[in-house]
């Protein structure tokens, strides 16, 4: 009996399991979705360049392989175009379309709502991510194959640059999340929420797949569990650089208009295919702005070649075999890593925007030989002095990127150029700031620094003045004492601009230039009534400054009447108490005093100033010379003042024939006396013309 | 001010010029704090001055006592904080006249002023017409301000101050325009030979007023040169040749000379020059100048009203004119000569 049950028992259970059964649909796990996007499917494309034309605008395709334009057709372009697996992509006065790579024919309308992202595809599916229609955040992303819409869906968030990788598309939307849809339906697999990392852009480059916005992550198997982590992504090393184009563009931001200048100021990179740590190729970072090209190290804050081309450029790709780049004339340039250019094309349409897409069998046979091509380079120190000094009014932000390049050089030599580029008074501000303020940190090329300083601005000879202020702050820097009568002589030169005054008398003081004192007192003592806002305030303060460093007890009684003027600023007069304290103050040792005796006679030690360097001019020897016979007449005139100044100064304006024309003498109070006797003597005559001589003449010691 | 310079430091150039150069260096140099300006302060306290003139001014000169007063007050107000004060002191000083009453303004001057004062000094100053004030002009010379610097230039040339023209050579090469001009201009009244070359220089450069200045002090060479660029252009060296021209303590010789190289020319433009310059010559010029200029121009000479009619110069008298020796040497020293 019990035989019998347990037979009937199992027959019921073996009965009930032989009915027809369906398991209902389940969705993929997280992990086999992560692995499955973590491997793209590869793909099979094209090298092409596509862009928009001038003036009537024609959307033109062109083979790089074959070097021949595919077809071209009359657009309304409201963006530039994308290339996404067979398709062009375009924002149009209709609506975002997507047009057959091959034909240029159309293969879908997409409509007029929303403005064109970005777009991905391979072979013929392509997927389009929209977005920022008119009043909404509403964001779209859509497949299309062929020539028709498979999917589309809608967000009422932001959706950033989406990414087909095969069976999935990666949508990263709202910032910090990220959507995976299954390309057959799109229908979302799953939804991540990133909340250590921002999320803008999902790529497939080098053969996997990248999500970021600032940096660029790996998508790997398990992305998913380190979604709450910061993510490590790589991007080639910020930097300041003209503009400031970003290194990755905003993945929410639409594609900018054919006009916009985005599409000449713009970085471009590609991550290198490989095993191991991402890493940009070529370890190249492309700036380029307008026509000039900056190839940066992507690893460092490093310029590796500059190239100054005569067309401003529009489109660039990083590829294996170099760098593409496209100019608005229609010419297409290969250049290998270091900036020698490769091979050309002519495309025969000059473009407004365009797009290059390079694959390993795009390049072109090269017209140079490698050897020959780098040969044609100049040296890097040529390449930026050439895009520093060009005149394009436009390249002004990338002709100080190249300055700053330039003076990281710590070469003596680049010196002399900053010197130059600082002093190019026609220059626009932005390019003169940057060769000045690199100028004023210099530690060498003192000889270039002395030889500028040697030079003065004439009205009547047609001279500019050197940038004295950024001359002054490099000759502190290198303690050159033998700047310091120089330095005084465009202190004491109304031409000298105010800005630079301050700096001039920083100088003196960390020169030590005691015999600055007087050109000092008279300056504070004459101006020191301006009013708070004149340009002359910090100058005022650093004189007030230097006479308390240089402990100028001579100065005192001016001191002492700016401290208690009421019609010169408050400020001012706080300085001139406290310098007062420091004057009187004992010193604060033994070794700063006797720096300070040493240096009197330092500056001392070389009375006169030969103003213009050049051949056959009067030099200090032959000035010296000359003013041997009425040597002691003027020493007698500088101890007969009642006023009993340490020293005076003479500048004189010397005619080439040797006789005086003009003549100021320093204090003023001497010019009566002193002139007569320098109107006795004559120079010997100078094949250089008319010079400006400063000689200074000091009190002789007082007998004891 | 340049009005105001012009007319009144004119006349009492003569009386003191000479001197500028050989004055023994100003009381004022003192520094602050010194005996003239403090001489006061127990009367009228600095901190505390008045805005109302200290005193009247004196009515007679031989009122020493009430003038002195005057001066103590108004020497009191330069010590002032407040700008008006101080204005009203160097108003009141410059109607008290004389170097006493000069020193003061000098000495608040180069202690510094504010900028507006600055302009207060210099007018005082030009009124009081103190050869002692050139040296404190001379500093000024160099002010940052660029106005200050035009105001120091011309009361300079106003006070007929020889011992500047170096300076004013100096500041002719100034970045400032209006400076360059204020130092042609001051040039004009106190320079001579040696500041030709510079002038030219600055004229080629488009210093306005610099060839001006060359035709009111330059010699023989200049007058030749002017002649002969008047030749082919007569616009731009008309005013320097009637400046010349009409120089009336100047040798007649070089005036002719000016005229007879002009006329050399023997093209239309110069007959056209010298017509010109007969036009534009002042009622009151030298006849004997007319008549050149009109015989060079083929013009009957006018007769000018109540004077003698010139002799007729010799035939062809402009080009055979005798060369005349330069009016002034170009090396001349500095002390020679006065021009008004």
């Amino acid at each position: 009996m019990k035989r019998l049950l347990l037979a009937l028992a199992l027959l019921t259970g073996c009965a009930s399991s032989l009915e027809p059964h369906f398991a209902g649909p389940v969705a993929p796990g997280e992990d086999v979705v992560a692995r499955s996007i973590s491997t793209p499917r590869a793909r099979s494309e094209r090298g092409v360049v596509v862009g928009l034309s001038t003036a009537p605008v024609r959307l033109v395709a062109f083979d790089l392989a074959a070097r021949k334009k595919l077809w071209e057709t009359p657009v309304d372009a409201l963006s530039a175009p994308l290339v996404a697996g067979d398709a062009v992509v375009l924002h149009e006065r209709g609506g975002v379309t997507v047009r057959d790579l091959a034909t240029g024919s159309t293969r879908v309308e997409l409509g007029a709502d929303g403005k064109l992202v970005a777009a991905d595809g391979i072979g013929s599916l392509v997927l389009v991510t929209t977005g920022q229609a008119e009043g909404t955040e509403r964001g779209t992303v859509t497949l299309v194959d062929g020539k028709s819409v498979r999917w589309t869906r809608t967000l009422t968030q932001p959706v950033g640059s989406a990414a087909l990788l095969g069976d999935h598309a990666l949508v990263p939307w709202a910032t910090q999340r990220l959507s995976v849809l299954a390309a057959s339906d799109g229908a979302e697999l799953t939804r991540w929420t990133f909340t250590g990392t921002s999320l803008g852009q999902a790529r497939v480059m080098a053969g996997g797949a990248y999500i970021g916005q600032h940096t660029l992550t790996r998508v790997t198997p398990d992305i998913h569990q380190r979604r709450l982590d910061p993510l490590s992504g790589y991007a080639p090393l910020k930097r300041p650089l003209p503009a400031q184009p970003a290194v990755l563009r905003d993945g929410y931001q639409p594609v900018a208009a054919p006009d916009s200048a985005e599409h000449r100021l713009a970085v471009t990179w590609q991550l290198a295919e490989g095993e191991g740590a991402p890493r940009a190729e070529h370890d190249l970072l492309v700036l380029r702005f307008y026509r000039m090209v900056f190839g940066l190290s992507a690893s460092s804050d490093s310029v590796r070649w500059v190239q100054l081309f005569d067309r401003d450029i529009v489109a660039a790709q990083v590829s294996p075999a170099g760098l593409w780049l496209v100019d608005d004339a229609g010419k297409a340039l290969l250049l290998d890593p270091s900036g020698a250019v490769m091979a050309s094309m002519e495309l025969g349409v000059a473009l407004q925007a365009a797009v290059v897409r390079a694959v390993a069998s795009s390049a072109p046979p090269a017209v140079h030989s490698e050897e020959s091509a780098k040969a044609a380079l100049s040296t890097l120190h040529d390449q930026l002095l050439a895009a520093a000094r060009s005149t394009d009014d436009r390249l002004v932000l990338g002709r100080a990127y190249a300055i700053e390049k330039l003076a990281d050089s710590p070469d003596a030599a680049i010196t002399a150029v900053l010197i130059e580029l600082c002093g190019r008074r026609a220059d626009p501000e932005p390019v003169r700031q940057a060769a000045c303020s690199r100028l004023a940190q210099r530690d060498k090329g003192d000889s270039d620094v002395l030889a500028a300083l040697k030079r003065r601005g004439s009205f009547l000879e047609g001279t500019e003045p050197p940038p004295v202020g950024p001359l002054a702050q490099a000759a502190a820097r290198m303690g050159l004492t033998q700047a310091g009568p120089l330095l005084l002589t465009h202190a004491e030169n109304p031409g000298t601009p105010a800005a630079d005054l301050a700096h001039l008398f920083q100088a003196l003081e960390k020169l030590e230039q005691r015999s600055a004192v007087p050109t000092l007192e008279r300056f504070l003592r004459l101006h020191h009534g301006e009013p708070p806002s004149s340009e002359l305030q910090p100058a005022l303060s650093a004189a007030v400054s230097a006479l308390a460093a240089l402990r100028a007890r001579t100065a005192k009684p001016t001191l002492e009447d700016v401290a208690r003027d009421e019609l010169g600023t408050k400020t001012l007069r706080d300085e001139a108490q406290k310098a007062l304290l420091v004057i009187d103050a004992p010193p604060a040792s033994k070794v700063a005093e006797a720096k300070a005796k040493v240096a009197e006679p330092a500056a001392e030690a070389e009375p006169e100033v030969q103003i213009d360097p050049r051949p056959y001019a009067l030099d200090v020897d032959v000035v010296r010379a000359t003013l041997k016979p009425v040597h002691a007449a003027l020493e007698r005139c500088v101890t007969g003042d009642p006023a009993k100044p340490a020293s005076a100064r003479v500048t004189m304006i010397v005619a080439g024939a040797g006789t005086i024309e003009g003549l100021l003498v320093i204090p003023t109070t001497l010019q009566a006396c002193i002139e007569p006797v320098l109107r006795s003597i004559k120079f010997p005559e100078t094949r250089l013309g008319r010079q400006h001589i400063s000689h200074v003449i000091t009190a002789p010691a007082a007998p004891k | 001010m340049r009005e105001k310079l012009g007319v009144a430091a004119v006349c009492a150039a003569l009386s003191w010029a000479m001197n500028v150069g050989a004055q023994p260096p100003p009381a004022t140099t003192a520094p602050p704090g010194s005996p003239v300006l403090l001489a006061t302060s127990e009367t009228a306290p600095a901190a505390k001055p008045s805005l109302a003139p200290p005193r009247p001014v004196a009515a007679k000169a031989s009122d020493k006592a009430e003038r002195a007063a005057a001066l103590k007050g108004a020497t009191n107000q330069l010590e002032s904080f407040d700008p008006a004060v101080i204005e009203t002191g160097f108003g009141t000083l410059a109607k008290l006249g004389g170097r006493d009453a000069a020193e003061p303004v000098i000495a608040r001057l180069r202690r510094g002023l504010p900028p507006q004062l600055i302009d207060a000094a210099l007018d005082a100053l030009v009124t009081l017409k103190q050869p002692v004030a050139v040296p404190a002009l001379l500093e000024l010379t160099t002010h940052r301000r660029w106005q200050v610097r035009e105001q120091a230039l011309d009361a300079l040339g106003a006070l007929q101050a020889r011992s500047a023209q170096s300076a004013l050579l100096y500041a002719l090469d100034d970045p400032s325009a209006e400076v360059r001009e204020a130092s042609a201009r001051a040039l004009a009244r106190v320079g001579d030979g040696r500041a030709s070359a510079a002038l030219l220089t600055a004229h080629e450069r488009g210093v306005k007023g610099a060839l001006v200045a060359l035709g009111t002090i330059g010699g023989q060479r200049e007058a030749e040169l002017l002649g002969k660029r008047a030749q082919t252009e007569c616009a731009a060296m008309t005013p320097a040749l009637l400046a010349m021209l009409q120089r009336p303590n100047q040798f007649s010789a070089l005036k002719l000379r000016a005229v007879a190289v002009l006329a050399s020319a023997k093209t239309s433009e110069s007959t056209q020059c010298l017509n010109g310059l007969l036009s534009g010559l002042a009622a009151d010029a030298d006849p004997r100048l007319r008549s050149v200029l009109a015989k060079a121009a083929g013009a009957a000479p006018p007769a000018a009203p109540g004077a003698a009619r010139p002799a007729a110069p010799p035939a062809g008298a402009p080009a055979a004119a005798p060369a005349a020796p330069p009016a002034r040497p170009a090396a001349a020293p500095a002390t020679a000569g006065v021009q008004p």
